[in-house]
Protein backbone atom coordinates (compact mmCIF):
# COMPACT_ATOMS: atom_id res chain seq x y z
CA UNK A 1 0.00 0.00 0.00
CA UNK A 2 1.69 3.52 -1.10
CA UNK A 3 2.06 5.50 1.85
CA UNK A 4 0.02 9.06 1.47
CA UNK A 5 3.12 11.48 0.80
CA UNK A 6 4.49 8.95 -2.22
CA UNK A 7 0.67 9.53 -3.92
CA UNK A 8 1.52 12.89 -5.43
CA UNK A 9 4.20 10.99 -7.07
CA UNK A 10 2.10 8.30 -8.01
CA UNK A 11 -0.29 10.88 -9.38
CA UNK A 12 2.61 12.64 -11.24
CA UNK A 13 4.03 9.69 -13.15
CA UNK A 14 0.85 8.60 -14.46
CA UNK A 15 0.40 12.22 -16.16
CA UNK A 16 3.86 12.34 -17.33
CA UNK A 17 3.47 10.83 -20.54
CA UNK A 18 0.89 12.76 -21.71
CA UNK A 19 2.13 16.19 -19.89
CA UNK A 20 5.50 15.54 -21.76
CA UNK A 21 3.91 15.44 -25.04
CA UNK A 22 2.24 18.06 -24.35
CA UNK A 23 5.19 20.19 -24.12
CA UNK A 24 3.37 21.62 -20.52
CA UNK A 25 6.20 19.64 -18.31
CA UNK A 26 9.15 21.51 -16.71
CA UNK A 27 11.49 19.63 -14.91
CA UNK A 28 14.43 21.27 -13.11
CA UNK A 29 16.59 20.86 -9.49
CA UNK A 30 19.09 22.68 -6.84
CA UNK A 31 21.32 20.88 -5.04
CA UNK A 32 24.39 21.94 -2.55
CA UNK A 33 27.54 19.83 -1.97
CA UNK A 34 29.13 20.76 1.13
CA UNK A 35 31.77 20.06 3.71
CA UNK A 36 31.38 21.47 7.02
CA UNK A 37 34.22 21.49 9.81
CA UNK A 38 33.45 22.57 13.03
CA UNK A 39 36.01 22.90 15.99
CA UNK A 40 34.02 21.89 18.74
CA UNK A 41 34.52 18.01 20.45
CA UNK A 42 31.71 19.04 23.07
CA UNK A 43 28.74 18.75 20.94
CA UNK A 44 27.28 18.69 17.23
CA UNK A 45 26.89 22.01 15.18
CA UNK A 46 23.17 20.34 12.62
CA UNK A 47 20.67 22.14 10.79
CA UNK A 48 17.40 22.33 12.31
CA UNK A 49 16.06 18.31 13.23
CA UNK A 50 19.70 16.58 12.22
CA UNK A 51 20.34 14.23 14.48
CA UNK A 52 24.17 14.09 13.84
CA UNK A 53 26.65 16.38 12.45
CA UNK A 54 30.16 18.01 12.39
CA UNK A 55 31.84 18.62 15.67
CA UNK A 56 31.65 15.92 18.42
CA UNK A 57 30.18 12.82 16.04
CA UNK A 58 33.50 13.64 13.34
CA UNK A 59 35.39 16.48 12.95
CA UNK A 60 34.01 17.40 9.39
CA UNK A 61 30.55 16.60 7.89
CA UNK A 62 29.64 16.82 4.50
CA UNK A 63 25.74 16.15 5.52
CA UNK A 64 24.94 19.07 6.84
CA UNK A 65 24.36 21.53 3.91
CA UNK A 66 24.77 18.59 0.76
CA UNK A 67 21.60 17.93 -0.45
CA UNK A 68 19.77 17.31 -3.88
CA UNK A 69 16.15 18.06 -5.17
CA UNK A 70 14.22 17.36 -8.34
CA UNK A 71 10.97 19.96 -8.77
CA UNK A 72 8.03 18.60 -12.01
CA UNK A 73 5.65 21.58 -12.62
CA UNK A 74 3.23 20.39 -14.40
CA UNK A 75 0.52 22.67 -16.28
CA UNK A 76 -2.82 20.60 -16.27
CA UNK A 77 -4.87 23.51 -18.07
CA UNK A 78 -4.28 27.26 -18.44
CA UNK A 79 -5.13 27.82 -14.81
CA UNK A 80 -4.54 24.55 -13.07
CA UNK A 81 -0.81 23.66 -12.56
CA UNK A 82 0.88 21.21 -10.29
CA UNK A 83 4.32 20.99 -9.22
CA UNK A 84 6.44 17.80 -6.90
CA UNK A 85 9.97 18.96 -5.36
CA UNK A 86 11.23 15.97 -4.05
CA UNK A 87 14.12 16.39 -1.95
CA UNK A 88 16.99 14.13 -0.39
CA UNK A 89 18.63 16.04 2.36
CA UNK A 90 19.98 14.47 5.51
CA UNK A 91 17.09 14.22 7.54
CA UNK A 92 16.04 13.18 11.04
CA UNK A 93 15.65 9.77 10.68
CA UNK A 94 19.68 9.87 9.24
CA UNK A 95 19.34 8.75 6.33
CA UNK A 96 18.72 11.06 2.65
CA UNK A 97 15.41 9.46 1.93
CA UNK A 98 13.95 11.70 -1.19
CA UNK A 99 10.70 13.45 0.85
CA UNK A 100 7.80 15.63 -0.94
CA UNK A 101 9.25 19.51 0.06
CA UNK A 102 6.33 20.66 -2.56
CA UNK A 103 3.41 18.92 -3.63
CA UNK A 104 0.82 21.05 -4.35
CA UNK A 105 -2.23 21.69 -7.31
CA UNK A 106 -2.07 25.67 -8.10
CA UNK A 107 -5.00 26.93 -9.01
CA UNK A 108 -4.69 30.51 -10.50
CA UNK A 109 -8.04 32.13 -10.03
CA UNK A 110 -6.72 35.63 -11.94
CA UNK A 111 -3.68 37.16 -13.36
CA UNK A 112 -2.68 38.14 -9.65
CA UNK A 113 -4.14 35.62 -7.24
CA UNK A 114 -3.51 31.88 -6.65
CA UNK A 115 -4.33 29.33 -4.80
CA UNK A 116 -2.28 26.39 -3.47
CA UNK A 117 -3.43 23.11 -1.86
CA UNK A 118 -1.15 20.91 -0.93
CA UNK A 119 2.25 20.48 0.77
CA UNK A 120 3.73 23.93 0.53
CA UNK A 121 6.36 25.76 2.82
CA UNK A 122 5.74 27.99 6.63
CA UNK A 123 6.17 31.48 4.63
CA UNK A 124 7.46 33.12 8.05
CA UNK A 125 11.05 34.68 6.88
CA UNK A 126 11.90 35.70 4.24
CA UNK A 127 14.18 32.61 2.25
CA UNK A 128 12.06 30.13 4.60
CA UNK A 129 10.03 29.16 1.34
CA UNK A 130 13.54 28.33 -0.38
CA UNK A 131 15.40 27.68 2.59
CA UNK A 132 17.09 24.90 0.48
CA UNK A 133 17.80 26.40 -2.60
CA UNK A 134 21.37 27.23 -1.41
CA UNK A 135 22.12 29.14 -4.54
CA UNK A 136 19.36 32.21 -4.35
CA UNK A 137 20.92 32.97 -1.26
CA UNK A 138 24.33 34.88 -0.02
CA UNK A 139 25.01 32.39 2.84
CA UNK A 140 26.10 28.73 2.93
CA UNK A 141 22.90 28.20 4.82
CA UNK A 142 20.45 30.90 6.42
CA UNK A 143 21.20 32.11 9.79
CA UNK A 144 19.80 29.30 12.57
CA UNK A 145 19.30 32.21 15.44
CA UNK A 146 16.48 33.35 13.37
CA UNK A 147 15.33 30.28 10.81
CA UNK A 148 15.65 27.90 14.17
CA UNK A 149 12.94 30.39 15.65
CA UNK A 150 10.45 28.33 13.77
CA UNK A 151 12.71 25.15 12.97
CA UNK A 152 9.52 23.17 10.61
CA UNK A 153 9.19 24.22 7.06
CA UNK A 154 7.12 21.75 4.99
CA UNK A 155 3.06 21.65 5.87
CA UNK A 156 0.43 20.22 4.65
CA UNK A 157 -3.06 22.57 4.01
CA UNK A 158 -4.11 25.30 1.61
CA UNK A 159 -2.53 28.94 0.49
CA UNK A 160 -3.37 32.06 -1.17
CA UNK A 161 -1.17 34.22 -2.65
CA UNK A 162 -1.92 37.76 -4.41
CA UNK A 163 -0.54 40.11 -6.05
CA UNK A 164 -0.91 43.41 -6.01
CA UNK A 165 0.96 47.40 -7.37
CA UNK A 166 0.60 50.21 -5.03
CA UNK A 167 2.67 53.56 -5.41
CA UNK A 168 5.32 51.62 -7.72
CA UNK A 169 5.55 48.91 -4.77
CA UNK A 170 5.32 45.60 -6.00
CA UNK A 171 3.19 43.71 -3.07
CA UNK A 172 2.22 40.08 -2.15
CA UNK A 173 -0.22 38.74 0.30
CA UNK A 174 0.41 35.29 1.22
CA UNK A 175 -2.29 33.57 4.21
CA UNK A 176 -2.45 29.95 4.63
CA UNK A 177 -3.97 27.46 7.18
CA UNK A 178 -1.81 24.16 7.57
CA UNK A 179 -0.44 20.85 9.76
CA UNK A 180 2.75 19.54 9.77
CA UNK A 181 3.77 16.21 11.70
CA UNK A 182 8.06 16.21 12.00
CA UNK A 183 10.38 13.86 13.78
CA UNK A 184 12.54 14.91 16.28
CA UNK A 185 15.52 13.10 16.79
CA UNK A 186 16.55 12.35 20.46
CA UNK A 187 20.04 14.14 21.41
CA UNK A 188 22.79 11.45 21.89
CA UNK A 189 20.35 8.28 21.11
CA UNK A 190 18.60 6.68 18.28
CA UNK A 191 15.23 7.22 17.36
CA UNK A 192 12.45 10.58 17.21
CA UNK A 193 9.63 11.93 18.70
CA UNK A 194 7.28 13.53 16.38
CA UNK A 195 5.40 16.93 16.85
CA UNK A 196 2.16 18.25 15.71
CA UNK A 197 2.12 21.79 14.52
CA UNK A 198 -1.48 23.37 12.92
CA UNK A 199 -0.77 27.09 12.40
CA UNK A 200 -2.53 29.75 10.45
CA UNK A 201 0.40 32.48 8.85
CA UNK A 202 -0.48 36.00 7.16
CA UNK A 203 2.50 37.40 4.89
CA UNK A 204 3.51 41.33 3.31
CA UNK A 205 5.59 41.48 1.29
CA UNK A 206 6.85 45.11 -0.46
CA UNK A 207 9.41 45.27 -2.96
CA UNK A 208 10.27 48.21 -4.99
CA UNK A 209 13.65 48.30 -7.18
CA UNK A 210 16.61 47.27 -4.56
CA UNK A 211 14.86 47.36 -1.56
CA UNK A 212 12.63 44.55 0.00
CA UNK A 213 10.09 44.37 3.37
CA UNK A 214 8.32 41.10 4.39
CA UNK A 215 6.65 41.24 7.65
CA UNK A 216 4.68 38.07 8.79
CA UNK A 217 2.29 36.60 11.50
CA UNK A 218 1.88 32.78 12.83
CA UNK A 219 -0.42 31.35 15.08
CA UNK A 220 -0.76 28.11 15.65
CA UNK A 221 -0.66 24.94 18.02
CA UNK A 222 1.83 22.56 18.76
CA UNK A 223 1.89 19.09 20.98
CA UNK A 224 5.35 17.03 21.57
CA UNK A 225 6.35 14.84 24.46
CA UNK A 226 8.84 12.60 25.12
CA UNK A 227 9.22 9.15 27.42
CA UNK A 228 11.03 11.34 29.31
CA UNK A 229 8.85 14.28 30.00
CA UNK A 230 5.84 12.06 30.07
CA UNK A 231 7.52 10.06 33.23
CA UNK A 232 8.23 13.69 34.38
CA UNK A 233 5.28 15.52 33.65
CA UNK A 234 2.81 11.88 34.88
CA UNK A 235 5.10 12.28 38.29
CA UNK A 236 4.37 15.79 38.73
CA UNK A 237 0.85 15.16 38.52
CA UNK A 238 0.56 12.23 41.03
CA UNK A 239 3.02 12.87 43.35
CA UNK A 240 3.17 16.78 43.11
CA UNK A 241 -0.09 17.41 44.72
CA UNK A 242 -1.94 20.63 43.28
CA UNK A 243 1.20 22.87 42.82
CA UNK A 244 2.78 19.57 40.70
CA UNK A 245 -0.52 19.18 38.74
CA UNK A 246 -0.26 22.62 37.82
CA UNK A 247 3.22 23.02 36.97
CA UNK A 248 3.17 19.96 35.09
CA UNK A 249 -0.23 21.40 33.15
CA UNK A 250 2.33 24.61 32.04
CA UNK A 251 4.81 23.05 31.51
CA UNK A 252 3.38 19.95 29.42
CA UNK A 253 3.86 20.67 25.62
CA UNK A 254 0.11 19.60 24.43
CA UNK A 255 -1.91 21.83 22.32
CA UNK A 256 0.31 25.14 23.36
CA UNK A 257 -0.30 27.97 21.76
CA UNK A 258 3.03 29.74 20.06
CA UNK A 259 3.02 32.84 17.60
CA UNK A 260 5.46 34.03 15.60
CA UNK A 261 6.19 37.36 14.41
CA UNK A 262 9.02 38.12 11.95
CA UNK A 263 9.88 41.43 9.61
CA UNK A 264 12.71 41.50 7.28
CA UNK A 265 14.28 44.49 5.34
CA UNK A 266 16.61 43.73 2.34
CA UNK A 267 18.34 46.56 0.38
CA UNK A 268 19.97 44.49 -2.95
CA UNK A 269 22.47 46.01 -6.33
CA UNK A 270 25.06 44.75 -8.17
CA UNK A 271 27.22 46.27 -5.55
CA UNK A 272 25.83 45.89 -1.87
CA UNK A 273 23.50 43.63 0.00
CA UNK A 274 22.01 44.65 3.17
CA UNK A 275 20.08 42.24 5.15
CA UNK A 276 18.21 41.83 8.21
CA UNK A 277 15.57 39.83 9.78
CA UNK A 278 13.81 39.90 13.16
CA UNK A 279 11.71 37.14 14.52
CA UNK A 280 9.88 37.05 18.21
CA UNK A 281 8.19 33.15 19.30
CA UNK A 282 6.58 33.52 22.15
CA UNK A 283 4.76 30.29 23.31
CA UNK A 284 2.26 29.53 25.99
CA UNK A 285 1.65 26.72 28.49
CA UNK A 286 5.16 24.87 27.67
CA UNK A 287 8.65 24.09 28.85
CA UNK A 288 9.84 25.82 25.95
CA UNK A 289 10.35 29.41 26.43
CA UNK A 290 10.02 32.69 24.43
CA UNK A 291 12.69 33.16 21.89
CA UNK A 292 13.81 35.81 19.98
CA UNK A 293 16.40 36.11 17.24
CA UNK A 294 17.90 38.76 14.76
CA UNK A 295 20.55 38.88 11.91
CA UNK A 296 22.24 41.55 10.11
CA UNK A 297 24.46 40.78 7.04
CA UNK A 298 26.42 43.20 4.85
CA UNK A 299 27.86 42.21 1.57
CA UNK A 300 29.81 44.10 -1.44
CA UNK A 301 30.39 42.25 -4.89
CA UNK A 302 33.94 43.41 -6.07
CA UNK A 303 34.15 41.93 -9.63
CA UNK A 304 32.44 38.16 -9.37
CA UNK A 305 33.48 38.00 -5.93
CA UNK A 306 30.90 39.00 -2.80
CA UNK A 307 33.01 38.92 0.41
CA UNK A 308 29.50 39.11 2.68
CA UNK A 309 29.85 39.55 7.04
CA UNK A 310 26.63 37.71 9.31
CA UNK A 311 26.28 39.41 12.99
CA UNK A 312 23.40 37.10 14.73
CA UNK A 313 21.99 36.39 18.03
CA UNK A 314 19.28 34.27 19.46
CA UNK A 315 17.55 35.12 23.36
CA UNK A 316 15.56 33.43 25.58
CA UNK A 317 13.02 34.60 28.17
CA UNK A 318 12.02 32.42 31.04
CA UNK A 319 12.51 31.35 34.28
CA UNK A 320 15.30 28.87 35.16
CA UNK A 321 13.34 27.19 38.17
CA UNK A 322 9.61 27.13 39.47
CA UNK A 323 8.57 27.37 43.48
CA UNK A 324 5.90 24.49 42.47
CA UNK A 325 8.65 21.54 41.57
CA UNK A 326 9.03 20.66 45.05
CA UNK A 327 11.11 17.50 45.44
CA UNK A 328 10.90 17.34 41.78
CA UNK A 329 13.08 20.73 41.53
CA UNK A 330 16.47 19.27 40.26
CA UNK A 331 14.65 17.66 37.11
CA UNK A 332 11.89 20.36 36.53
CA UNK A 333 15.64 23.16 36.11
CA UNK A 334 17.21 20.54 33.86
CA UNK A 335 14.19 20.46 31.94
CA UNK A 336 13.96 24.28 31.55
CA UNK A 337 17.56 24.77 31.40
CA UNK A 338 17.15 22.54 27.70
CA UNK A 339 15.57 24.72 26.01
CA UNK A 340 18.28 27.64 26.42
CA UNK A 341 19.89 27.92 23.58
CA UNK A 342 20.84 31.72 23.73
CA UNK A 343 23.88 32.15 21.21
CA UNK A 344 25.84 34.59 19.20
CA UNK A 345 28.00 34.22 16.03
CA UNK A 346 29.89 36.50 13.09
CA UNK A 347 30.25 34.73 10.00
CA UNK A 348 32.18 35.81 7.34
CA UNK A 349 31.86 34.65 3.56
CA UNK A 350 32.72 34.72 0.24
CA UNK A 351 30.88 33.43 -3.02
CA UNK A 352 31.45 33.20 -6.53
CA UNK A 353 30.13 32.50 -9.25
CA UNK A 354 32.20 29.81 -11.04
CA UNK A 355 29.55 28.60 -13.49
CA UNK A 356 26.15 30.21 -14.89
CA UNK A 357 24.06 27.78 -12.65
CA UNK A 358 26.57 27.35 -9.64
CA UNK A 359 27.89 29.81 -6.85
CA UNK A 360 31.20 28.32 -4.62
CA UNK A 361 30.65 29.65 -1.09
CA UNK A 362 33.52 29.79 1.70
CA UNK A 363 32.16 30.49 4.81
CA UNK A 364 33.93 31.27 8.36
CA UNK A 365 31.55 31.15 11.49
CA UNK A 366 32.86 32.23 15.02
CA UNK A 367 30.00 30.60 17.38
CA UNK A 368 29.79 31.84 20.82
CA UNK A 369 26.65 30.56 23.41
CA UNK A 370 25.74 32.22 25.86
CA UNK A 371 26.52 31.53 29.57
CA UNK A 372 24.09 28.96 31.08
CA UNK A 373 23.41 27.69 27.57
CA UNK A 374 23.25 24.93 25.33
CA UNK A 375 24.18 27.16 22.28
CA UNK A 376 22.36 26.01 18.53
CA UNK A 377 24.05 22.39 18.94
CA UNK A 378 22.66 19.09 19.64
CA UNK A 379 24.69 15.76 21.13
CA UNK A 380 26.45 17.64 24.08
CA UNK A 381 29.31 15.93 26.07
CA UNK A 382 29.55 15.38 29.59
CA UNK A 383 32.47 17.41 28.92
CA UNK A 384 30.45 20.62 27.49
CA UNK A 385 30.55 23.40 30.23
CA UNK A 386 26.86 24.50 30.33
CA UNK A 387 28.06 27.97 32.49
CA UNK A 388 30.65 29.30 30.62
CA UNK A 389 30.60 27.64 27.17
CA UNK A 390 33.61 27.94 24.48
CA UNK A 391 33.57 29.87 21.43
CA UNK A 392 34.31 27.60 18.94
CA UNK A 393 34.53 27.74 14.67
CA UNK A 394 32.38 26.17 11.55
CA UNK A 395 33.58 25.90 8.49
CA UNK A 396 32.36 25.89 5.28
CA UNK A 397 32.99 25.15 1.43
CA UNK A 398 29.65 24.62 -0.34
CA UNK A 399 29.17 24.41 -4.30
CA UNK A 400 25.58 25.44 -4.57
CA UNK A 401 23.91 24.51 -8.01
CA UNK A 402 20.72 24.64 -10.17
CA UNK A 403 19.48 22.76 -13.12
CA UNK B 1 63.28 45.29 -6.01
CA UNK B 2 60.23 46.68 -4.03
CA UNK B 3 58.81 45.46 -0.90
CA UNK B 4 55.17 44.31 -1.37
CA UNK B 5 53.41 46.11 1.55
CA UNK B 6 49.89 45.65 1.99
CA UNK B 7 49.44 49.11 1.46
CA UNK B 8 50.75 48.22 -2.73
CA UNK B 9 48.83 45.03 -2.66
CA UNK B 10 45.86 46.60 -1.88
CA UNK B 11 46.64 49.50 -4.25
CA UNK B 12 47.45 46.83 -7.09
CA UNK B 13 43.70 45.15 -6.30
CA UNK B 14 42.52 48.25 -6.57
CA UNK B 15 43.96 49.61 -9.97
CA UNK B 16 43.21 45.79 -11.40
CA UNK B 17 39.78 46.42 -10.21
CA UNK B 18 39.15 50.04 -11.60
CA UNK B 19 40.95 48.91 -14.66
CA UNK B 20 38.82 46.15 -15.85
CA UNK B 21 37.08 45.99 -19.45
CA UNK B 22 33.74 47.33 -19.05
CA UNK B 23 30.75 45.70 -21.43
CA UNK B 24 30.28 48.07 -24.57
CA UNK B 25 26.38 49.34 -23.97
CA UNK B 26 23.97 49.77 -27.54
CA UNK B 27 20.77 51.21 -27.47
CA UNK B 28 18.17 48.37 -27.17
CA UNK B 29 14.56 48.37 -28.32
CA UNK B 30 11.77 46.45 -26.85
CA UNK B 31 9.26 45.49 -29.41
CA UNK B 32 6.02 43.72 -30.32
CA UNK B 33 4.05 42.58 -33.13
CA UNK B 34 3.34 45.54 -35.50
CA UNK B 35 -0.52 45.32 -35.03
CA UNK B 36 -0.28 44.71 -31.81
CA UNK B 37 -2.79 47.00 -29.92
CA UNK B 38 0.30 48.29 -27.18
CA UNK B 39 1.70 51.72 -28.16
CA UNK B 40 4.26 52.07 -25.39
CA UNK B 41 5.98 50.32 -21.88
CA UNK B 42 7.61 52.51 -19.51
CA UNK B 43 10.49 51.06 -18.00
CA UNK B 44 8.99 50.12 -14.81
CA UNK B 45 6.74 48.49 -17.00
CA UNK B 46 8.69 46.60 -18.89
CA UNK B 47 10.53 45.07 -16.20
CA UNK B 48 7.48 44.15 -14.35
CA UNK B 49 6.31 42.09 -18.24
CA UNK B 50 9.79 40.16 -17.88
CA UNK B 51 9.85 39.38 -14.29
CA UNK B 52 6.47 38.06 -14.21
CA UNK B 53 5.23 40.26 -11.80
CA UNK B 54 1.95 40.49 -11.65
CA UNK B 55 -0.78 42.11 -12.00
CA UNK B 56 0.47 43.71 -15.11
CA UNK B 57 -0.97 47.21 -16.33
CA UNK B 58 -4.14 46.23 -18.25
CA UNK B 59 -2.23 47.06 -21.79
CA UNK B 60 0.68 44.52 -21.05
CA UNK B 61 -1.90 41.95 -19.83
CA UNK B 62 -1.88 39.47 -22.13
CA UNK B 63 1.95 40.03 -23.53
CA UNK B 64 3.52 36.54 -23.78
CA UNK B 65 7.76 37.71 -23.02
CA UNK B 66 10.63 36.26 -24.76
CA UNK B 67 14.22 36.37 -23.86
CA UNK B 68 17.28 35.81 -25.85
CA UNK B 69 19.97 33.63 -26.47
CA UNK B 70 22.50 36.13 -26.80
CA UNK B 71 23.91 36.35 -23.00
CA UNK B 72 25.56 40.09 -23.47
CA UNK B 73 22.33 41.35 -25.03
CA UNK B 74 20.15 39.76 -22.28
CA UNK B 75 22.54 40.92 -19.79
CA UNK B 76 21.91 44.29 -20.78
CA UNK B 77 18.49 44.75 -21.07
CA UNK B 78 17.77 43.33 -17.58
CA UNK B 79 20.58 45.75 -16.29
CA UNK B 80 18.85 48.72 -17.79
CA UNK B 81 15.12 48.17 -17.06
CA UNK B 82 15.72 45.95 -13.61
CA UNK B 83 19.41 46.84 -12.91
CA UNK B 84 19.66 42.89 -11.95
CA UNK B 85 22.99 41.51 -12.88
CA UNK B 86 22.82 38.04 -14.65
CA UNK B 87 23.63 36.14 -11.38
CA UNK B 88 21.00 38.15 -9.53
CA UNK B 89 18.55 37.38 -12.05
CA UNK B 90 19.17 33.82 -12.19
CA UNK B 91 18.60 34.06 -8.17
CA UNK B 92 15.26 35.51 -9.20
CA UNK B 93 14.45 32.78 -11.14
CA UNK B 94 15.58 30.21 -9.11
CA UNK B 95 13.38 31.66 -5.88
CA UNK B 96 10.74 31.84 -8.28
CA UNK B 97 10.75 28.28 -9.65
CA UNK B 98 10.98 26.52 -6.79
CA UNK B 99 8.61 28.28 -4.73
CA UNK B 100 5.82 27.50 -7.55
CA UNK B 101 5.34 31.02 -8.58
CA UNK B 102 6.30 30.64 -12.09
CA UNK B 103 9.06 30.49 -15.00
CA UNK B 104 11.56 32.91 -16.38
CA UNK B 105 10.14 33.40 -20.31
CA UNK B 106 11.78 31.14 -22.69
CA UNK B 107 14.62 32.33 -24.73
CA UNK B 108 14.78 32.76 -28.56
CA UNK B 109 17.72 33.33 -30.84
CA UNK B 110 17.13 36.46 -33.30
CA UNK B 111 15.69 34.13 -36.30
CA UNK B 112 13.38 32.84 -33.69
CA UNK B 113 12.42 36.04 -32.38
CA UNK B 114 11.91 37.19 -35.76
CA UNK B 115 9.31 33.96 -36.50
CA UNK B 116 7.70 34.13 -33.26
CA UNK B 117 6.93 38.06 -33.48
CA UNK B 118 5.67 37.84 -37.08
CA UNK B 119 3.25 35.19 -36.16
CA UNK B 120 2.14 35.91 -32.49
CA UNK B 121 0.28 39.57 -31.82
CA UNK B 122 0.68 38.90 -28.00
CA UNK B 123 5.19 38.31 -28.37
CA UNK B 124 7.29 40.72 -27.19
CA UNK B 125 10.53 40.74 -26.77
CA UNK B 126 13.87 43.08 -27.05
CA UNK B 127 16.26 43.34 -29.79
CA UNK B 128 19.62 45.91 -30.24
CA UNK B 129 18.15 49.12 -32.34
CA UNK B 130 20.37 48.65 -35.27
CA UNK B 131 19.30 45.02 -35.17
CA UNK B 132 15.26 45.22 -35.73
CA UNK B 133 13.00 42.28 -36.35
CA UNK B 134 10.95 42.34 -39.26
CA UNK B 135 7.05 42.70 -38.84
CA UNK B 136 7.62 44.67 -35.35
CA UNK B 137 6.89 47.70 -33.73
CA UNK B 138 8.85 49.62 -30.71
CA UNK B 139 7.34 50.17 -27.86
CA UNK B 140 10.39 51.11 -25.40
CA UNK B 141 13.71 52.70 -26.73
CA UNK B 142 16.19 52.18 -24.32
CA UNK B 143 19.69 54.11 -24.53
Amino acid sequence: MPQPHHWPSILLAALVPELASAGALHVGGFGTLGLSCFSSDQADFVLNVQPAGPGRSGRCDPRLDSLLAVQVDAQLTPVLEFGLQLTSDYNADGDFAPEPTVAQLRWHISDAATLRLGRTHNPAFLYSESRNVRYAMPWVRPPLEVYGLLPTYTFDGAEILSQGHWQGWHMEFQGSAAVADIDNPRANATGTDEAELKQAALGLTLDQADMLFKASYVRGRVSYSTPDLDALFGALRSLGGAAGASLASDLDLDDSRYDLFALAARYETDRWLVLAEYGYRPIDDSFFRDMQGAYITVGRNIGVWMPYATLAQRWTHGPDSDPRAGAFAPLVDTVLAATRFDSRSLSLGLSRPVHANATLKLQLDWIKPDDASWGLYTNHGSDYDYAHPDADYLMSINLDFVF
Amino acid sequence: MRRLTPLRIAMLLAGLYLARPSAAVEPLAVVTHEQAALQHLSRDEAMRVFLKQQPLPTAARNLIPFDRTDDSLRAQFYQSVAGMSPHRLRAYWAKRVFTGRGRPPESLDANQAAVILSHNPAAITYTPRDQPLANSKTVLSIE
